[in-house]
């Protein structure tokens, strides 16, 4: 786990030679992490979204029909 | 002309916080110069100031002594300054989704949050609002929140902490004034909270991943970019309004429910309160030991604003919510253990204000809290009485003798070594530090209510 983690880390790393300059210090540790959090939180987002419309499709596919949107009667 | 820097004011090396001749003025030093600029070009000030998101402040002229500032602003006064160790869960977590709020618009505009801190959020008009003008900088594109840390340490782990372990958990911001420790956090939170994936994510992973990758050879900056950064923002919004206090009753949290006042008393009571709020006609009230703000509500409707301090978290959450539901701008319910009251904190013990600090409020409302200090917690009458009396100049203070249910019940299990406690040892005690300015009994009880004027100025 520990090593598919850094895989991970080091794939969506960039590596930017610039400083994450802030007068508070905002850890080293928890910049590297938040890169793979935000990644993981994006990719969640992204699978939610597909799942949605695979979920939508397959209900359509069984004659279902989605409520309409507000507004329109 | 009198000058004093605000002594909480000294990290952020773009400005600063001054009073002058009483009046709190915020310096914007040439440091923060092309931020601030920035903030007000981009629109977000005036978007984030219109939506009461961020204190309204106006441009004036540099007085003597700030001529090398690059802008001096006068913010909207906040009534009275409280820490987040003295919100209720309810305050903290809309304190928290404010934050955020502000951060996604920020990022919106190209400009992001340099730090989170709960200090940068206060309470004007009944809602939280975002204070510190100097906490926006440019956005460079693919850098991370630095301020993302900060942010977990004062709301998130707190909040959980609260949710899910127990409701005084609140209690360990003021051990921790600079936020809870992820660590401390991540081990502390039930096992449970590693399958909620906001908490897996933002704390546990979080408190993991610090520990992991902070030693060793010095690490380049990972981007991370905007989009991300806002899927981050939102993930963060969804866990904390996820965050709930599990439904449970204190002590204090059904008092009225379930006490031994009859309609009569508690009639009465309110009477006397009225009457004294319309004698002495009060701008700051304070309400000791309010509950979930019963009193409180008359010195709203009477036209003072409103401190209600009650030290069970419960009962000052179901106050909160009880303020927000009726959209109530005046009163400000806080948790603050009264046999304890907030002292000051922080860097030379003057960076967070004692409660005394905070104060005088007008008058304060002290209504069955007597024999809950006297008799639970030991502190001598007098003693009470010059306490208060460095609180308030006017005092509504009832009296709970001793064949009262609820003292008996505080008597029940242990010895009477309080032979002082009576009508005359009260009056006694009060006497030296006010005036009685008028008594009544409390209708169909033994009970006794004041009306008390302080002696001589604090």
């Amino acid at each position: 786990m520990a090593r598919d983690a850094r895989v991970l880390v080091l794939l969506l790393l960039i590596v930017v030679p610039r400083p994450a300059a802030a007068y508070i210090d905002p850890g080293t540790g928890s910049l590297v992490i938040q890169a793979l959090i935000a990644g993981l939180v994006t990719a969640s987002v992204i699978f939610r979204r597909a799942f949605g419309r695979v979920f939508g499709g397959i209900l359509r596919l069984f004659g279902r029909r989605q409520p309409p949107p507000p507004g329109r009667t | 002309m009198s000058e004093r820097r605000e002594p909480s004011s000294y990290r952020d090396p773009a400005g600063f916080l001054f009073f002058r001749d009483g009046v709190l003025l915020r310096h914007v030093a040439p440091a923060g110069a092309a931020d601030y600029d920035a903030l007000l070009s981009s629109g977000l000030y005036e978007a984030l100031a219109l939506e009461g998101l961020l204190v309204p402040h106006e441009e004036v002229e540099p007085p003597e002594g700030h001529e090398d500032a690059h802008r001096v602003l006068r913010p909207r006064v906040i009534p009275f300054v409280s820490y987040p160790y003295e919100w209720t869960f309810g305050e903290r977590r809309d304190a928290g989704l404010l934050t955020l709020s502000v951060q996604r618009r920020a990022l919106e505009r190209g400009l992001s949050l340099k730090d989170a801190s709960a200090y940068n959020v206060q309470f004007l008009d009944g809602r939280p609002v975002f204070i510190d003008t100097l906490s926006f900088e440019r956005y460079p594109e693919g850098r991370p929140w630095v301020a993302y840390r900060q942010f977990c340490e004062h709301f998130l782990a707190p909040l959980a902490l609260e949710a899910t372990g127990d409701h005084r958990l609140g209690r360990l911001f003021s051990s921790f004034p600079d936020g809870v420790p992820l660590d401390l956090a991540s081990r502390l939170l039930p096992f449970r909270t590693k399958l909620r994936p906001g908490l897996a994510l933002h704390l546990h992973l979080h408190s993991w991943g610090q520990g992991r990758y902070s030693s060793g050879p010095a690490r380049p900056s990972p981007t991370v970019s905007k989009g991300r950064l806002l899927d981050l923002v939102a993930d963060l919004e969804a866990c904390l309004a996820g965050l709930r206090l599990p439904r449970r009753t204190s002590t204090w949290s059904d008092y009225y429910a379930g006490t031994n006042y009859s309609p009569e008393a508690l009639e009465s009571k309110k009477e006397f309160v009225r009457a004294a709020l319309g004698e002495v006609r009060p701008s700051v009230v304070w309400d000791l030991g309010a509950n979930t703000g019963l009193f409180s509500r008359l010195a709203s409707e009477a036209g003072a604003f409103t401190v209600a301090m009650d030290g069970d978290p419960l009962a000052s959450e179901g106050h909160y919510r009880d303020v927000v539901g009726r959209g109530e701008r005046r009163v400000l319910p806080l948790v603050v253990d009264l046999s304890s009251p907030s002292p000051s904190l922080g860097w030379d013990g003057r960076e967070r204000r004692s409660l005394f600090e905070r104060g005088p409020a007008d008058l304060a409302l002290a209504l069955a809290l007597v024999h809950h200090l006297a008799i639970g917690a030991n502190v001598p009458l007098g003693s009470i009485a010059s306490s208060w009396a460095r609180m308030a100049e006017w005092l509504v203070v009832e009296f709970v003798p001793k064949s009262d249910s609820q003292v008996q019940r505080m008597l029940r299990s242990r010895e009477d070594v309080f032979p002082g406690y009576t009508a005359d040892g009260f009056e006694a005690a009060f006497g030296r530090e006010f005036e009685v300015c008028r008594r009544a009994g409390v209708a169909g009880s033994e009970r006794s209510l004041y009306l008390l004027r302080r002696r001589s100025p604090a």
